[in-house]
């Protein structure tokens, strides 16, 4: 009786709770009645509020941009710079932090320098190129190796020149050599060159992966995931790739014409060199590489009904794209793909027609959405294509020859790849790596041959000390002890930046406590829109004791403290960041004819031989946030609003937030009357992605960044114009 | 009794038909197997019940769950409202949550259709559409379709995935459960000689240890320390994770697993054989003058052994299930991950659970069955009764 | 002819007799002690030394537990990264975590927590198995429809069943602490296993002598349970007990650690480990501060257990 009893209520209790979730499907969360959002309740709209916050750095923006002329490009490039500037430290408007260009101690079986090298694009993540030793580079080999690289660098020969027809050759002038008969290989040449016997080179490659692929997780022509672009980029190449200098050199294009037509436009001509796509499996020929693979290609990426991720990169500079995807992302939606600008004149020769003159659209073509697909091959896989590693085409370097889920990967050499003799490993092996293995578990991995390099952590305490400090401690992170170790500068592919949300809708607490009424929300949305408020978080917030994380040593080492990352593109020798740079220096002598000129550009910033952060600055930020609460005060803001209080979204990690906490107690105890942050911690990732980007569940986040897509700087600076790509996350 | 003296000794086709049916329905009044029928019929009873119940809960997860939320709000921005909606109805569609115009899949009509895939009659499941998923490119002729594991990259049929991976944690799991009895027979026996000895000491804080450190550390310390190539266990080579060319590399898991198994199995015989040592036919034996370790191996243990004997065929086809510490740590690619990967992922895998439980489910009454079977031929007590 | 008796004395019989009057009680009387079940119970357990050390363990811990907090420095919980990964000295007696808490303190906090929930768990648990194995044992008659449910609730994936339940709460009941609803979860299918055992150990005993005696002689079935079976099953609910209390910390760890348990911020023993062992060979502190107030703690409930196992069989009271 008694379990009837117990059985009965809990199949009702279940049933209760069942019918209950039922009626609320969980699509958002409930928003106070009174204060819908920060615009609304302002009293404008969200366009008005938009071009308020951003109206004077899309003006600077648009100015710069409409710059084309490649003969203009340093007055482009200042244009730019002075819009970048009025972004940061003018508007107050993003705080970057960290780009993760610093230096880290490692252990590699591989000869560096070899393999393509770009900060944008696909090319980074390719095996081509790569040359794998049996015994880590030692400091002697791998400074020998430097000494080539940047002596062959500097003795570049000259870029090609158009011939007759206008045809300027995309050959690769740089390309490393094949093995020799005997198998060694050799960098450089002359006085400079370094030979690795035959017996030092082996070519199979360990290597690992940490994040199991899912999904379609091969369509390349959808996908926008990093963890999926390791695998594919391997196997499809597209018109162009980089080489180890940087520079853009032909993959399947073997060269190219440019022609600007009378109405602004210009044409990109390419042509293509012998290539097969070959079957990923047996690896027999199944077709040739033809022009239409990529006519191909960009009608299915161009297809709204597809969904794909990275269309903006094909709407944003060809001809007609733009309209063909709003066309068919309509209900039931077509359009004429005759008036788009991607055509092939013959099977060998493919030509794109873009909107307006854009000298950098060949680092454009490196990226996901512009690689080939067979169009056979594409209708008859239909909505499998790219559903796994054997439901491509490969004319790339490699086959995936076997993979194991949550196990490991095998890559063969691809024997019909039209570059083959580039192409120095048999295989490469992949073994996938649970989240939580420590560093001194991969530093085990290591030096059991399980894998074939590893970066030295700090936290790994024995192995610092073996290979970094040494047991009598002089070696650093700069100059490791190990005669193995060797100190590595990464050019960082992707700035993080701290924004604020203007136009906030959701509000969400896991503590109660921290709980905001309608003046409050009020009180935040009239602070964040004052300049110097914003100005006092840029000069308050201690980054400094965030980046310890990344580098207890060095921190300053990854700080970044303008948006634009580091060699990305350069006009006569100069680098972006350099212009910057400059222009920051200008206004700073501005301000203060006093001003020591250290720049914004960290490693310049020594002070007594130690790096510090150029923008940090307590009594400054006091000052900023001073200035504002009078502003706001006699704008009619309550002097017992302040401090203002603040919203972030915590890390779910412990670690991760006592470094936050230690960044924000350094803000709040310099300037704690004017600001209060509460910290909100997520209780799981879906949480964490729902506050950080859809939600938009904070006043100030430190969440997002931005990677370039290609070589110039509207990659970073088109993402804050008026509906530029990051927007939403400032709340528009 | 006339009759076959009238027709001698020939033997008709008539009398040759009755004896078949004669010999039939004993086999089939056989108690033995009327009771297994009567099990089975039950068994799957509760197997189709168990799904039900299953489809029903997952039916009851909120759909924002089965499709990324980012990418959503991303084409939103793109294509607009509607265009973010279709495409969202797309991917339901694709988990079986919506019908292709849109309209909501009711939860009968989800329980329904996946009975009807499971069921072993021959059907067409759609496949393969084409690009935009209007029209169906291909079905897959099947028998009995448990659907395809999305989780799992490249979207195998789940009954290829089961078989594939089955084979490793299988391996993993006979030798362990082999290598536990071996070991841990001989310890308990041990310890039960002397109650309180100080055998029996030792093995109690063997333990209490066991108890007291939590599995998935212990694992990860020994699967750090074991994997090193210098060090005390540098003879073996181990490494650190299991590579399929490699057999060494199969060792430490297997080794961790009867460590912290063995407690458990030598409790039970000591337990079991503390209790017999003071029945009447153990004091007769030693009366007679039998060796006390002819007395523990040859006649207690035989009946301790029989309640072990009884989940024999729950623990080689549990085995089929894998632990999923182990594989996590180790990288082995077998069973143990499936099923708290299809939930924890970050759209859970409908299909996979669904199918999963169900296949769990039935191996678990199979070996629930084949127990009570075991049991009744391993002793002489127990009969299945005819009623 | 002798003439000493006379006969007029003896008709008066109660002279020379008193009359003993009949006294049931005192004709029953046993010179000896009666037997009285939880004295012999207490008798035994007090003399075995493990009983006196695990007292002993559990006194200290309670004391621990209450008194530890209240000395608790401002801060102590709280993370500061200056002080992170400190081993243990005089200041923090159990060294600080990675983020800079001290582990003393936040190992006190966290088993009061921890303890807790187990506890309240592993408690309803075993009373609710415990009447419903009682019932699903002695009732054969229910054996193949309970088998049925048996089979159904143990194989419905665990995860699964905390998720969802965990949303449902979420979602249906707001206001519900999260620890109700980790409560909840791990009672909601915690408790056929404690009935499967209890069943198959009723099934055992109803079929000696003294049960069928009884019975036969038409004793309600609802005194038969309470009075002959429950005693002789207490020994083995209690150890069942002490050594569930472990099994459901480790299920809160797992739960938590796929995102249905406890807050992502509140101080548990499960928590600090979780955040500690990775670096157990650099830095063994921060995995045996709290491995080790586990240990202790199963270390106490299991010598408990079986002390109180062995004190509560009738057997062992000689």
């Amino acid at each position: 009786m008694k379990k009837k009893i117990l059985f009965l209520s809990s199949v009702a209790i279940l049933a209760s709770g069942g019918l209950a979730a039922c009626s609320d499907n969980g699509e958002g969360p409930e928003v106070e009645k009174e204060f819908k959002s920060n615009a609304e309740a302002l009293g404008i709209s969200k366009d008005a509020l938009q071009e308020m916050v951003l109206g004077d750095y899309d003006e600077l923006y648009r100015k710069a941009a409409a710059i084309t002329d490649p003969a203009k490009t340093d007055e482009r490039f200042k244009a730019f710079a002075k819009a970048e500037y009025e972004l940061i430290y003018g508007s107050g408007l993003v705080i970057p932090w960290l780009a993760q260009n610093g230096t880290t101690a490692s252990v590699s079986k591989t000869i560096p320098w070899q393999a393509g090298r770009a900060s944008y694009g696909l090319t980074s993540d390719k095996f081509k190129n790569v040359v794998a030793t049996n015994a880590a580079m030692t400091k002697e080999e791998r400074a020998k190796v430097t000494a080539a690289y940047d002596d062959a660098k500097a003795n570049q020969p000259a870029p090609f020149e158009a011939d007759q027809d206008g045809w300027v050759s995309l050959a690769n002038q740089n390309a490393n050599p094949a093995f020799a008969d005997d198998g060694s290989y050799t960098v450089g040449s002359g006085e400079n060159a370094v030979t690795f016997a035959g017996t030092r080179i082996k070519k199979e490659l360990k290597t690992t992966y940490s994040k199991e692929p899912e999904k379609a997780f091969l369509n390349y022509l959808t996908n926008t995931w990093t963890y999926n672009s390791y695998h594919y980029c391997n196997m499809v190449d597209g018109l162009v790739e980089n080489d180890k200098f940087g520079n853009v050199v032909g993959a399947l294009a073997d060269k190219y014409k440019v022609e600007s037509l009378a109405d602004g436009k210009q044409v990109w001509t390419f042509h293509l060199k012998d290539a097969e796509w070959v079957d990923n499996k047996t690896g027999e020929k199944k077709y040739d590489v033809v022009a239409d693979d990529f006519v191909a290609a960009a009608e299915y990426v161009l297809n709204g009904q597809n969904a794909a991720g990275a269309a903006n990169l094909m709407t944003g500079f060809i001809d007609g794209a733009a309209k063909y995807n709003e066309d068919t992302s309509a209900e039931g939606g077509t359009g004429d793909f005759s008036k788009v600008g991607v055509k092939a004149v013959d099977s060998k020769t493919i030509q794109y027609t873009l909107i307006e003159e854009t000298p950098f659209f060949m680092t454009v073509l490196t990226y996901s959405p512009y690689l080939p697909v067979n169009r056979t091959f594409l209708n008859t896989q239909g909505s499998d294509f790219g559903k796994d590693e054997n439901k491509l085409l490969v004319n790339g370097a490699f086959r995936i020859t076997e993979h194991e889920t949550s196990g490991h990967m095998i890559y063969t050499k691809n024997d019909r790849y039209y570059d083959k003799e580039h192409v120095y490993l048999d295989t490469v092996r992949r073994q996938f790596i649970a989240g939580d293995k420590t560093s001194a578990d991969i530093r085990g991995m290591y030096e059991n041959g399980e894998i074939d390099s590893f970066s030295v952590n700090v936290k790994d305490s024995d192995g610092w000390k073996k290979y970094v400090t040494g047991p009598d401690g002089t070696g650093s992170q700069k100059n490791p002890y190990a005669s193995d170790c060797n100190a590595i500068t990464s050019f960082g592919t992707a700035t993080y930046i701290g924004y604020f949300n203007f136009n906030r809708s959701g509000w969400e607490y896991t503590n109660q406590e921290n709980n905001k009424n309608y003046n409050d929300k009020l009180y935040t949305a009239k602070a964040l829109l004052n300049k110097n408020f914003r100005k006092g978080f840029l000069y308050g917030l201690k980054v400094e004791e965030k980046l310890k994380m990344y580098s207890p040593d060095d921190p300053i080492d990854w700080c970044m403290r303008s948006y634009t990352n580091n060699e990305l593109v350069s006009c006569n020798g100069k680098d972006y960041t350099e212009y910057v740079d400059a222009y920051y220096m200008e206004q700073a002598l501005v301000e203060d004819p006093n001003f020591s000129l250290t720049g914004i550009r960290n490693k310049a910033n020594m002070v007594n031989g130690k790096a510090t952060d150029p923008i940090y600055n307590a009594e400054k930020a006091k000052a900023y946030f001073a200035k504002a609460k009078n502003e706001l005060i006699c704008a009619g803001v309550p002097a017992d609003a302040f401090p203002i209080k603040i919203d972030v979204i915590g890390d779910q990690d412990i670690e991760s937030r006592a470094y936050d906490d230690a960044m924000y107690k350094a803000l709040t105890d310099a300037c704690g009357e004017f600001v209060k942050i509460n910290s909100n911690i997520p209780q799981n990732d879906e949480q964490d992605t729902l506050w950080g980007s859809v939600v938009n569940n904070y006043d100030f986040s430190l969440w997002s960044g931005w990677g370039p897509d290609y070589a110039d700087p509207n990659t970073y600076l088109h993402t804050f114009c008026i509906n530029g790509d990051m927007v939403e996350q400032l709340g528009f | 009794m006339d009759e076959v003296i009238k027709n001698g000794n020939r033997i008709t086709f008539k009398d040759k038909v009755l004896r078949v049916f004669k010999s039939i329905s004993k086999a089939i009044h056989n108690p033995t197997f009327v009771y297994i029928l009567r099990r089975i019929v039950s068994s799957l009873f509760t197997l189709f019940l168990l799904t039900a119940i299953v489809t029903a809960l997952m039916r009851f997860l909120p759909d924002i769950k089965f499709y990324p939320i980012k990418d959503y709000n991303m084409l939103r921005g793109k294509l607009g409202p509607e265009g973010a909606d279709r495409w969202r109805d797309l991917q339901l569609y694709l988990v079986g949550r919506r019908h292709r115009d849109g309209s909501q899949v009711s939860v009968l009509e989800s329980i329904l259709t996946y009975f009807y895939w499971i069921l072993p009659i021959p059907k067409a499941v759609p496949i393969k559409w084409n690009t935009s998923y209007t029209q169906v490119k291909e079905y897959y002729q099947a028998f009995c379709y448990f659907g395809q594991a999305k989780s799992i990259s490249g979207t195998p049929y789940i009954t290829d995935l089961f078989v594939e991976k089955m084979g490793i944690s299988f391996k993993i799991s006979i030798w362990t459960t082999v290598l536990c009895y071996v070991f841990a027979i001989p310890l308990g026996v041990f310890m039960a000689k002397k109650p309180g000895g100080w055998f029996d000491k030792i093995g109690n804080v063997f333990i209490v240890l066991n108890y007291a450190i939590p599995a998935l550390v212990f694992y990860l310390l020994m699967c750090s320390w074991m994997g090193k190539s210098d060090g005390f266990w540098g003879w073996g080579q181990f490494g650190s994770f299991y590579v399929k060319e490699k057999w060494q590399s199969i060792i430490p898991p297997i080794f961790c697993v009867v460590f912290l198994s063995i407690p458990g199995v030598a409790i039970w015989i000591r337990r079991f054989m503390v209790d017999e040592l003071s029945s009447d036919y153990v004091k007769f034996a030693r009366a007679k003058g039998l060796s006390e370790n002819r007395i523990m191996f040859t006649h207690v243990l035989r009946n301790a052994c029989v309640p072990l004997v009884r989940n024999l065929p729950a623990t080689f086809i549990g085995a089929i299930v894998g632990s999923y510490y182990i594989e996590y740590i180790w990288s082995i690619p077998g069973t143990g991950r499936l099923l708290t990967g299809a939930l924890s992922g970050s759209t859970p895998d409908i299909q996979l659970v669904q199918s999963l439980t169900f296949l769990y489910a039935a191996l678990s009454m199979i070996s629930f069955l084949l127990g009570d079977i075991v049991t009744v031929f391993a002793d002489p007590r127990i009969k299945i009764l005819s009623d | 002819m002798a003439k000493d008796i006379q006969p007029e004395a003896i008709q008066n019989e109660n002279d020379l007799f008193v009359r003993v009057p009949i006294n049931e009680t005192e004709s029953e009387h046993l010179a000896a002690e009666p037997y009285s079940y939880w004295k012999s119970v207490f008798r035994v357990f007090i003399k075995k030394p493990s009983a006196i050390i695990a007292i002993v363990c559990m006194f200290l811990m309670i004391v621990g537990i209450i008194v530890v907090p209240i000395c608790a420095y401002e801060g102590a919980y709280e993370s500061n990264i200056a002080i992170a990964n400190l081993a243990p000295s005089g200041e923090h007696f159990f060294g600080t975590d990675l983020a800079g808490r001290d582990l003393f303190f936040c190992c006190f906090k966290g088993l009061s927590k921890s303890l807790f929930l187990a506890f309240i768990t592993s408690i309803i648990n075993v009373i609710i198995g415990t009447v419903v194995g009682l019932a699903w044992g002695y009732f054969r008659k229910l054996d193949p429809i309970m088998i049925e449910i048996y089979n159904l609730f143990s194989n419905i994936p665990s995860l699964l069943l905390y998720m969802l339940l965990s949303f449902v709460f979420t979602n249906a009941f707001p206001s519900m602490t999260p620890e109700l609803r980790l409560i909840f979860a791990l009672c909601s299918i915690g408790w056929i296993g404690v009935a499967l055992f209890i069943r198959n150990q009723t099934i055992i005993i109803t079929n000696r002598d003294y049960n069928v005696a009884s019975i036969t002689l038409g004793t309600p079935a609802r005194r038969i349970m309470m009075k002959n079976l429950l005693p002789y099953l207490l020994a083995v609910i209690i150890t069942e007990l002490s050594l569930m209390l472990p099994g459901m910390i480790s299920s809160e760890v797992t739960m938590s650690f796929f995102g249905v348990g406890l807050p992502v911020e509140t101080i548990s023993i499960g928590a600090i480990l979780d955040a500690g062992y990775r670096y157990f060979t650099s830095k063994p502190w921060q995995l045996l501060a709290p491995a080790g107030t586990l240990a202790f703690i199963i270390f106490t409930f299991y010598l408990l257990g079986l002390a109180l196992s062995d004190a509560l069989d009738p057997k062992k009271h000689r």
